[in-house]
């Protein structure tokens, strides 16, 4: 039957060959969901449908779109944009979840006073884990309270460096990932790029 | 070298070698030649072939092709939006670089007309003009292909 899992995002084991209960083991996508379809069920051509539906409702919750909200940050400082995007955020359709990307090339002299009243709002979002905020850009040091503020409201940061903008300031990088966070550093490429360039 | 120091600094999070054209800030800037680009990828996974879990671009490549629609609706899995002050509302399939318009009015009210508009995007009609980019990629980014 393999009509039902062409599209699924999951592991299927057979279990107990042997055994008068055998059947198919699915997990989901995390391993921690199971769903467990007998063989009498999966011999019969007759239960496509069934063994299709169940398998539908079973994966429902990991079945959501995911829409990507890419921001530049200087459009950010503008009370009236921020409105704006959380008007898009919520009209975006229940089942799907959400990301929101800001980019920038100089960073935000605070995190906090910025995105607070933002974060604020779709408190509820963020704790579902329907919505989650990534910072692209080339971070500096900030003080342990606005560390305290990205880390409760979950935001993930990227550390970027591109030909215009490159940066060699590990320091900051450390600074982060000692109080927990996991960057992981974009490197843009652009212009003229040979080998040599990653290997110095 | 560079990536190890990187690497080093952030615990062994990981990294992503994107082109300029998937930043917003610098969608204008030229990007390197292909034969270079594809070498440095080449020599990128050989050497660090364990911190892929953020290697753009082939990251957003692979979800397109693989579970690129939904289960349960047939809609498409991925979307992307770029929000400017500036230029409104676009969305784009791989590159800001190349976003196209998406109509829409924040109101209250309209958010079945907005996921309605997300949605038509697996609907779309096809134009004679980008046929053969969109039939080969399954997405267009065309403004012609947008109902």
């Amino acid at each position: 039957m393999g009509f039902a899992f062409s599209h699924v995002d999951c592991i299927g084991t057979e279990f107990g060959k042997h055994h008068s209960r055998c059947g198919l083991l699915v997990f989901d996508s995390t391993g921690i969901r199971k769903q467990i379809i007998p063989r009498q069920i999966l011999e019969k051509e007759q239960n496509r449908e069934y063994v299709k539906q169940s398998l539908s409702t079973f994966l429902e919750v990991f079945d959501r779109a995911s829409v990507t909200v890419h921001l530049i940050l200087e459009d950010c400082l503008d009370i009236a944009f921020r409105e704006m995007t959380e008007r898009l955020i919520v009209s975006c359709p229940h089942y799907c979840r959400i990301h929101v990307t800001i980019h920038f090339s100089k960073p935000s002299i605070s995190w906090q006073a910025m995105f607070v009243d933002f974060c604020k709002k779709l408190e509820a979002m963020i704790e579902k884990n329907l919505l989650s905020i990534s910072l692209f850009g080339l971070f500096k040091k900030c003080s342990e309270e606005e560390k305290d503020f990205l880390f409760q409201y979950h935001f993930r940061l990227f550390h970027t460096c591109s030909p215009k903008n490159d940066s060699s300031d590990t320091e900051t990088l450390r600074h982060f990932s000692d109080y927990g966070f996991k960057i992981p550093f974009v490197w843009y490429n652009g212009g003229d790029l040979e080998i040599s360039d990653i290997n110095q | 070298m560079m990536v190890d120091t990187y690497l080093h600094a952030n615990r062994y999070s990981g990294f992503a070698f994107p082109l300029v054209c998937h930043c917003p800030i610098y969608v204008d800037d030229p990007i390197p030649n292909t034969q270079d680009y594809l070498k440095a990828l080449v020599f990128l996974y050989k050497n660090y072939p364990y911190y892929d879990d953020v290697f753009f671009p082939l990251t957003t490549i692979t979800s397109n092709c693989f579970n690129g629609t939904c289960f349960s609706t047939g809609h498409p899995r991925l979307h992307q939006l770029l929000f400017s002050r500036q230029l409104g509302l676009r969305f784009f399939g791989h590159t800001p670089a190349l976003a196209v318009p998406l109509k829409y009015e924040s109101q209250e009210g309209n958010q079945r007309f907005f996921g309605e508009t997300l949605l038509s995007r697996s609907h779309w009609n096809v134009s004679a003009k980008c046929q053969t980019c969109c039939v080969q990629s399954q997405r267009c980014v065309c403004p012609e292909g947008f109902i």
